[in-house]
């Protein structure tokens, strides 16, 4: 049993949290001290810190909840200075159809030569928050954003053209109470085309995932498990075989190119 | 005097073969084919035999044939103007003109001053402006247009032959090479075909949201055969993306979003009859379907023509069509002049 507890989260990511731990009672115990794993909520600007100082404190590992924007350079020091496995979480990265889709089809999908985004969103938040979450789940999906060329972002939403090894990427972002959360992903290639459509976090509503091709259309089994109920079972099974891997060094890339797009974007 | 209103098409192409002939077929209770004309006087002829039709080989001999009530203009699109202009001075009751209706400003303010002139009707083929799937949504979207801020068209489609040939039985004619798209000007001319080709079909769809084009903020042509326009009008956005390919699946979607609105549009392919789209409104507590319906906007375009003829109101008026065309070519101009810019950095 490991045990779990959570920093720095608001109340409703606690509560998220506490009905999410109650669904593996045999893996995560709920404690208020001296956890082997910690939730750390990644809002305010200090996480950073907060992070180095659990990773002091003795944690086996940590999970970063949502971290917001912050400079490139404090995630990649701390990416060197960090020993423990630290599994970033971002609003789509948790969802067990992303993984299962990139290793599906991974060799398919070097051949892609556009990956198209569209993602929807909940007002509120900073948009370099939104790019973070949607170059998270590229990353997860199909591959790290290498280079951004064009950016607009606006009060509604945003629009990127970027570089992923050699594929076009265009992401659109919308601002909208419609189907918030839900976020559509395809990779199109000379004859088949993969897609991926993920729900909004938090539920357990399959995303839907398929490769179009010249023989027919296979989707993949759905899943009905949460994305967030997902990641702290592969978190578990990360401890428990001795993982030292961190997200913090993608992380920093992602932000890099969260910078770059802020810094030669049309504001409208 | 025939009740049914008889067709004469300028241009006996894949679209006329695939589609309208097709179509027509399941409308003769309102027309009848009378004239097929094509330069390539075989294709006239082999087409017009399979309609039943006399065959032609000059735009005048359908213009002067009294019994042509309806010119269906699909030659080429740099002749769709000067043949809309010459059917309306020939005093026929109806034109249907094929996308684009014109390639420039100065060829759309001359149709619009020759057809208000003569006040003869004109539809044009943007079958997804008469898609009853579309239509049913817009008669019932209220106040969506105001309350959209960000619009995307888009299209993914494998080539048109193997639509075509799900379709009808076409003609065979030679191929043309496929261009060099490394080269620059190449690229802005594929441009300018996708907007006028291929987007088309839409933008009358992204300018009842946008109204006007103030901006192209991006263009770029998409390898083997696509583009990327992302503008900017009256306040709102509108990324317009096509992407060809060599496979099966297709998808053809509009979407509109507002802060607690949206509009989902998916549209059958372009040729086959494979009925109506599907357009789902939504808002933050519901979402209301309309469609699929059994026709699909090809076939309901030409009911709208005959309904027209026959003294209904127009679907859509001279100033919203001469607004569409004028939308699409701006569009077209200002992302050819991005392209050829960035070509030059």
């Amino acid at each position: 049993m490991t045990t779990v507890t959570a920093e720095n989260v608001d109340a409703g990511t606690a509560a998220d949290l506490t009905a999410t731990w109650a669904t593996l009672p045999r893996t995560l115990q709920p404690t208020t001290a001296g956890p082997d794993l910690l939730a750390l909520g990644g809002g305010s600007a200090d996480w950073p810190e907060r992070l180095a100082s659990a990773a002091a404190r003795g944690v086996r590992g940590i999970v970063l909840l949502d971290p917001s924007p912050v400079p490139a350079r404090t995630v990649r020091e701390l990416a060197a200075s960090v020993t423990v496995p630290v599994v970033v979480q971002t609003t789509w990265t948790p969802n067990p159809a992303l993984a299962q889709f990139r290793e599906r089809w991974a060799a398919a999908l070097n051949d892609a030569m556009t990956v198209r985004v569209v993602a929807r969103h909940a007002g509120g938040r900073p948009v370099e928050h939104l790019l973070l979450d949607e170059f998270t789940l590229v990353r997860a999906a199909v591959g790290a954003i290498t280079r951004v060329s064009f950016a607009r972002l606006g009060e509604h939403g945003h629009a990127l053209v970027g570089e992923l090894d050699g594929k076009f990427v265009h992401l659109q972002g919308v601002r909208t109470a419609v189907g918030a959360g839900e976020a559509r992903l395809a990779a199109l290639g000379a004859d088949q085309e993969h897609w991926l459509e993920l729900p909004a976090p938090g539920t357990a509503a399959p995303a839907r995932a398929a490769v179009s091709g010249p023989d027919g259309e296979q989707l993949l089994s759905p899943i009905h498990e949460t994305g967030r109920r997902a990641m702290w079972r592969a978190v578990h099974r990360q401890l428990e075989t001795g993982g030292t891997g961190t997200d913090l060094t993608a992380l920093a890339d992602d932000l890099d190119l969260v910078a770059a797009a802020v810094a030669q974007s049309l504001r409208c | 005097m025939s009740s049914r209103l008889g067709v004469g098409f300028l241009g006996a192409g894949s679209v006329v073969q695939a589609i309208h002939v097709p179509t027509l077929a399941r409308l003769g209770d309102r027309f009848r084919i009378v004239t097929v004309m094509d330069s390539v006087a075989e294709v006239a002829a082999e087409v017009a035999d399979r309609a039943g039709a006399r065959a032609a080989t000059t735009v005048a001999e359908v213009l002067d044939d009294p019994a042509v009530d309806v010119v269906a203009i699909c030659s080429p699109q740099e002749f769709h103007a000067e043949q809309v202009e010459a059917a309306c001075l020939a005093g026929k009751r109806a034109v249907l003109c094929e996308k684009p209706l014109a390639t420039s400003r100065a060829e759309a303010e001359r149709i619009a001053e020759v057809a208000g002139r003569t006040g003869v009707p004109i539809v044009v083929g943007t079958m997804h402006a008469h898609d009853p799937g579309w239509t049913a949504a817009a008669e019932a979207w209220g106040d969506l247009p105001e309350r959209v801020h960000t619009v995307r068209s888009e299209i993914v489609l494998p080539p048109n032959s193997q639509f075509e040939n799900w379709s009808t039985e076409l003609i065979p004619r030679p191929g043309t090479p496929f261009p060099d798209t490394r080269d620059p000007e190449v690229r802005a001319a594929m441009i300018r075909m996708g907007v006028l080709a291929l987007a088309i079909h839409d933008l009358p769809l992204v300018r009842s949201f946008l109204g006007r084009v103030d901006e192209v903020d991006f263009a770029t042509f998409l390898d083997p055969f696509g583009y990327l326009l992302s503008i900017r009008g009256n306040g709102r956005t509108a990324e317009i993306v096509g992407a060809m390919h060599g496979g099966r699946h297709s998808r053809w979607t509009l979407d509109a979003w507002g802060e607690d609105v949206s509009l989902h549009t998916e549209f059958t392919p372009s040729f086959v009859s494979a009925g109506s789209a599907v357009s789902t409104l939504g808002d933050g507590h519901r979402r209301t379907r309309f469609g699929p319906f059994p026709r699909n906007g090809y076939e309901q375009e030409w009911r709208d023509l005959a309904d027209l003829v026959h003294g209904a109101p127009a679907r859509y008026s001279l100033d919203t069509i001469i607004a569409d065309i004028t939308f699409a070519v701006e569009l077209a101009d200002a992302a050819v002049a991005l392209v050829r810019k960035e070509s030059r950095t």
